[in-house]
């Protein structure tokens, strides 16, 4: 995938785990599996931008482009 | 949606119970080809059977067992996607083949009843005249083509209806995976 999503490593630094992401942004913790192991074909940027607020970080941090598919 | 496909189960249905009469009639003459092959009929002209209609019978049950078998593939579907959406990867792999199915069913068909109106019908040798040979055949060929036409545009349209189970799958897959 050219897009990597680095939820992980922010989440790691922000000492956060995924279920407690998943209720703050309001979405189930298999969507948030789904966007993590980048099986998602697509973000909304509501959910962007809860994720941003809710790990104070910006879209870069969280979304990698990779040419290697 | 669902109301759709209900009445879709109401047509199988009655598909499957017409189809189930037309093999009994069908399965019914085997008996007699048995019975006047051994010469132990002779009264009844019905039994009167060539090798060529026997084989034409034969083939003829075959498809018709055949359409069975691909009403009750449909039937499947039908009943399948009652709790779970109609675009899945199985509805759409059972709609092709049944579409599919039908249009060999209607061309195989097609076949059959020509060659059994060619043997007893039409008959080049019983009217010398051409005018009555070409009328014959005109209004016989006319009537088959025009009634297996309506079951190949069925199957035409159960292959778009694939298709369309198809696009309409990976459009969910894609609403399904927007986060």
């Amino acid at each position: 995938m050219a897009i990597l999503i680095n939820l992980d490593v922010i989440l790691a630094k922000r000492e956060m785990k995924s279920n407690e992401l998943a209720e703050k942004i309001g979405i189930t913790t298999a969507n948030l599996s789904i966007l993590k192991t980048g099986k998602a074909k697509a973000i909304r940027f509501s959910t962007l931008e809860a994720i941003c607020e809710a790990l104070d970080c910006q879209p870069g941090d969280i979304l990698e482009y990779s040419e290697e598919n | 949606m669902k109301k759709s496909i209900t009445y879709l189960k109401y047509i199988v249905n009655f598909l499957l119970i017409a189809l189930a009469l037309d093999i009994i009639s069908k399965g019914l003459k085997f008996p007699l080809i048995i019975l006047s092959t051994f010469d132990l009929i002779h009264e009844n002209p019905t039994t009167d059977f060539s090798s060529t209609d026997t084989v034409l019978l034969t083939i003829n049950f075959i498809l018709l067992i055949y359409m069975g078998w691909l009403l009750l593939k449909l039937r499947k579907t039908v009943y399948g996607s009652e709790s779970k959406s109609l675009f899945s990867k199985e509805n759409k792999s059972i709609f092709k083949k049944v579409g599919v199915g039908i249009i060999y069913y209607s061309i195989a068909i097609f076949i059959i009843r020509a060659l059994e109106l060619y043997s007893d019908e039409i008959g080049i040798n019983d009217d010398s005249s051409a005018y009555s040979f070409g009328y014959n055949l005109g209004y016989h060929l006319g009537e088959l083509i025009g009634s297996r036409i309506p079951l190949l545009v069925i199957g035409i349209f159960i292959l778009i209806l694939a298709d369309l189970i198809q696009d309409g799958y990976e459009i969910k897959q894609e609403n399904d995976l927007t986060i």
